[in-house]
């Protein structure tokens, strides 16, 4: 018995070493334990409510990459608000197409515009559409603001158009309110120009002008612009000053219109035309 | 180390460097020190947190390392199972876990205590024990804290139980650069 005694006293630090780790792990492997969680529970209450109080000190050692995470997101995050306001954009844009499309019966085919010249006196813009998207020659091209142009010339992948801001380029127009006729031309300086108005003809400064159905080459309807000076060009015409409906300035994209002039209608006109010329 | 600390020697140590109010008064700074690490270590030891795996020192294990060596196996080790219990009730995180690190580790400790000369709390020695200790009680804490998070052996090491030890024995230099009323210089 002593020689026992003496065994357990010369061991007695593993034994309560492992007394200690057998309890440890009896605790370990209770976690589930009712009992236990509920005493958990009201601890973890308990010093919660300390926590809570200190956790308003800030971590010195954490600020900085704290501050970096901050950045970080904030960058991502102005990405991702510049991506919203893109697909904004692109779908405020897409339903004026589908308003267009409705508006004009014609299929269109959505442009980007990969060149533009608007300082010359033959100022045209290259698209980034061809014949492989179905675009043809004397297309209309539009924006859902109103008329932009037509198209010149063509090859697979890209296309180009006169703009309204070219002297080579006339649109048969009327003013919506008054139904008078014109023919809107560039000046070749800045100005977009209707002459051969009559002086009695009834168009007043703030008119809308649309095109007309006199043209074989545009829908009729399509808004050109609003008339900014009505004047006098000599006694017998008035001379109309137009600010287009498009802003040349900041055009991107584009509509190219389905819509070829009808060819029944252009061959007699260009036949009666022969006729009439000796 | 181990085999001067049987209950005899210890009890004539006692009688022979220590009246028994003395013993008491340092039992009780003994408690009230660790209670306070235990709090700080529980509550703001956050503030000290470093990398993205919110690595931080373990203030509590110095404590043990320090009791272990000073006062011995048994001592370190039911030390480190009381501190290891009141940190995993105020923790919230596994019941036992903590009083089974820090308990494996207080004996490990308890194999640098020397009644006759305490060499290892010398200075910069100490930090030899806290590294010992703070390692074992890592390497079991952090190896079954993090069972099911899919990390291997060598990246709970390099990731969890290195730094933190290093953190920790870092920490510790704070004691060997304090100084201490009598202390013996033994290298």
């Amino acid at each position: 018995m002593r020689k026992v005694g003496e065994l357990v006293i010369s061991i007695k630090e593993y034994l309560i070493l492992t007394l200690l780790v057998v309890i440890s792990l009896i605790f370990l492997f209770s976690n589930d334990n009712t009992q236990i969680r509920f005493f958990r529970a009201v601890a973890i209450g308990f010093f919660g409510t300390i926590q809570s109080g200190v956790s308003a000190i800030p971590n010195v050692f954490e600020l900085e990459s704290e501050n970096q995470f901050l950045r970080e997101k904030n960058i991502k995050l102005a990405n991702e608000v510049a991506t919203l306001k893109e697909a904004r954009l692109e779908n405020i844009r897409l339903t004026k197409l589908l308003e267009l499309k409705e508006l004009t019966g014609a299929d269109v085919v959505s442009a980007s515009i990969v060149n533009k010249s608007v300082v010359k006196r033959r100022n045209t813009i290259t698209l980034n559409v061809g014949e492989n998207d179905g675009v043809k020659l004397n297309m209309p091209v539009i924006t859902d603001d109103g008329l932009v142009g037509k198209i010149v010339a063509t090859s697979d992948g890209y296309s180009i158009a006169q703009i309204l801001y070219n002297n080579d380029l006339r649109v048969t127009i009327k003013a919506q309110r008054s139904r008078v006729d014109g023919i809107l031309t560039y000046d070749g300086v800045e100005n977009l120009i209707v002459t051969n108005v009559p002086k009695s003809a009834d168009v007043n400064a703030g008119d809308l002008i649309v095109t007309s159905e006199y043209s074989n080459t545009f829908p009729a309807g399509i808004p050109v612009g609003i008339v900014r000076e009505a004047g006098n060009l000599d006694n017998l015409f008035k001379k109309l000053l137009i600010s287009p409906s498009v802003d040349f300035a900041i055009l991107e994209e584009v509509f190219v219109l389905k819509y070829l002039p009808n060819e029944e209608r252009q061959n007699l006109e260009e036949l009666y035309n022969k006729q009439e010329t000796p | 180390m181990r085999k001067d600390r049987t209950w005899k020697s210890f009890t004539i140590n006692k009688k022979l460097h220590k009246p028994d109010n003395c013993l008491i008064v340092s039992y009780i700074k003994y408690i009230v020190i660790l209670v306070l690490l235990i709090f700080i270590q529980d509550q703001l030891i956050w503030l000290m947190s470093i990398s993205k795996y919110q690595i931080t020192p373990d203030i509590v294990i110095i404590m043990i390392a320090f009791i272990a060596v000073k006062e011995g196996q048994i001592f370190g080790t039911v030390t480190g199972f009381v501190a290891g219990m009141l940190l995993d009730i105020m923790g919230g995180s596994f019941l036992g876990l903590s009083a089974l690190s820090y308990s494996i580790a207080g004996f490990a400790g308890g194999y640098f205590s020397n009644k006759e000369n305490d060499k290892f709390l010398v200075k910069f020695n100490f930090l030899i024990v806290v590294f010992v200790c703070a390692f074992v009680s890592n390497m079991i804490y952090f190896n079954i804290f993090l069972q099911g998070a899919f990390l291997s052996f060598f990246d709970i090491l390099l990731k969890y139980v290195l730094p933190s030890t290093t953190y920790t024995t870092i920490i510790s230099v704070v004691y060997a650069i304090i100084p201490r009323r009598g202390e013996k210089k033994v290298y």
